[in-house]
């Protein structure tokens, strides 16, 4: 029998709104619709003015990806501007980048555990995330909108104290990373309910432009840390991909990248640590003003984060254009979904990471 | 930033030579220069290839039917409907509802509005001008 059953826009496994109606035969979904815009803020007009007070608007697009969102947009005027970032405040922002896509993988990880049933699995997750939001905290003064960037450097040094306490953490962290991980990919009712189901093939991947783990899981190994920006070509960066592109795959991605941000993030502190303090932020002069337009690629824990910014030399910017990777992951729901059963729908709308604020702007 | 200067008519021909080449769609952007004594919009379609990139601009004065590249790229669905819903260009085929949910809210917010100077925001209303959604 044909039914249409509508999915969210409140739902139990959607932290933030948006809406399906599935067109179903029996419990098998055969389509779908999907729409967005629940957290529409306008905010791409609210941004048309001091390039200055951009840098903190912009953090509030997203709660998870705040930083990311100020890295591509200060990357943006910076090149615009021609200003050369100070080292040392390029490795404060890759180990920040870092340690947001740690806190945002362990949150979805944690919802993946509480869609499948596993409610322990998502405690357990949440709460060996706190010691990374402990340790942001720690680092900049905030748990949620870091403040920490800004055009020409970066707000707050990392002191010998703060270098000691990011050590402690990421070891903890790997170590009980290491023991969720052994349930995610290893469970059988975890397996029977992930592996094979919500496929989207490479060729699907590529066509509706994904990105992130998404993209990652069905074979397609396209990661924007590869292009070389901040000190990642130093700290040897390898893309993490699978290619069963399901369920299952996608996460497998996450959990693998978790350690290997471990590892770049203790590789940048020991770069800290071994080239002694120095300049985090360069002298803007007041009346200095962009004057230009750039396009900004960066890899939020979510995927490709694009950042276009248009100056006139006026304090105003022209325009400012942000895509963020839900916004092109999304779409792939309507490839993804057909031939999956109703019961499946929460845990693979899950996988895909969905950040709908980030998407609505 | 360097872009490539392309007629609206070359569009999406040039949309399939770019898909054929390897190169994905990373996003569309749509601005609006129009000044107090002439309407005009650019659009930027943003393209990637691993490392490269590239830029096609368009320029439109935002009136007449604007072609959709939809045909070539799957993913140019949410962002040729947000340049319909945000600036008011009419494309092909495209109906412009994803993001503005209430029936009463700004059309086109993203379009200048004639009257309202750029830098300095003062509104100098002109006779059936339209109201500027500050």
């Amino acid at each position: 029998m044909k039914t249409v059953i509508p999915f969210g826009p409140q739902h139990p496994v959607l932290p933030e709104p948006f809406h399906v109606k599935l067109h179903m035969e029996g419990e098998t979904i055969e389509g779908l619709d999907l729409q967005v815009g629940y957290c529409h803020r306008g905010l791409e007009r609210i941004f048309q003015t001091d390039y200055k007070k951009v840098t903190f608007l912009i953090e509030r697009i997203c709660g998870i990806c705040s930083f990311l969102h100020t890295l591509g947009y200060v990357r943006a005027v910076e090149e615009i501007m021609e200003l050369t970032v100070p080292r040392r405040a390029l490795i404060i922002r890759t180990i920040m980048a870092e340690l947001e896509r740690i806190h945002s993988h362990l949150l979805i990880i944690g919802l993946y555990g509480d869609a499948l049933g596993y409610e322990n699995y998502f405690m357990q997750s949440w709460r060996d995330r706190e010691l990374v939001m402990e340790l942001l905290e720690y680092i900049s003064g905030n748990r949620v909108n870091y403040a920490m960037n800004q055009v020409g450097g970066v707000r707050r040094d990392l002191d010998e104290d703060r270098v000691k306490a990011a050590h402690k953490a990421i070891d903890e962290l790997e170590k009980r990373t290491g023991d969720i991980s052994k349930v995610l990919l290893n469970d059988v009712s975890i397996k029977l309910r992930t592996q094979g189901i919500a496929k989207l093939s490479k060729e699907d991947a590529i066509a509706l432009g994904t990105v992130g783990p998404v993209a990652r899981a069905s074979g397609v190994a396209y990661d924007v840390r590869n292009t070389g920006y901040l000190i990642y070509p130093e700290l040897n960066f390898k893309p993490i991909w699978e290619t069963a592109g399901d369920n299952y795959a996608r996460m497998q991605v996450r959990i693998r990248e978790l350690f290997e941000s471990y590892r770049m993030v203790r590789e940048a502190l020991k770069l800290l640590e071994t080239e002694g303090s120095g300049e985090i932020m360069l002298a803007i002069k007041p009346n200095q003003r962009p004057n230009g337009q750039a396009f900004v690629r960066t890899e939020a824990p979510r995927g490709e984060c694009f950042h276009y910014v248009k100056a006139n030399g006026t304090p105003d910017l022209e325009r400012v254009r942000v895509r963020t990777p839900t916004y092109a992951n999304i779409y792939a729901l309507t490839k993804m979904l057909p031939g999956a059963d109703l019961a499946d729908l929460p845990v693979a709308v899950v996988t895909i990471d969905p950040c709908l604020s980030c998407t609505d702007r | 930033m360097r872009t490539e200067e392309t007629k609206k008519e070359n569009l999406v021909a040039q949309a399939y030579e770019m898909k054929k080449e390897g190169w994905r769609l990373v996003c569309i952007t749509g601005t609006d220069l129009s000044t107090d004594s002439e309407q005009k919009m650019e659009v930027l379609y943003h393209f990637a290839r691993e490392n490269e990139v590239r830029h096609l601009r368009v320029e439109t004065d935002g009136t007449e039917n604007y072609p959709s590249i939809l045909s070539a790229y799957a993913n140019a669905l949410f962002l040729e409907n947000e340049l319909k819903e945000m600036l008011g260009i009419p494309v092909d085929g495209i109906k412009g509802e994803l993001l503005l949910r209430l029936e009463d809210e700004v059309k086109a917010p993203l379009k200048r509005l004639r009257g309202v100077s750029y830098e300095t925001r003062e509104i100098k209303v002109e006779k059936n001008a339209e109201v500027a959604p500050q």
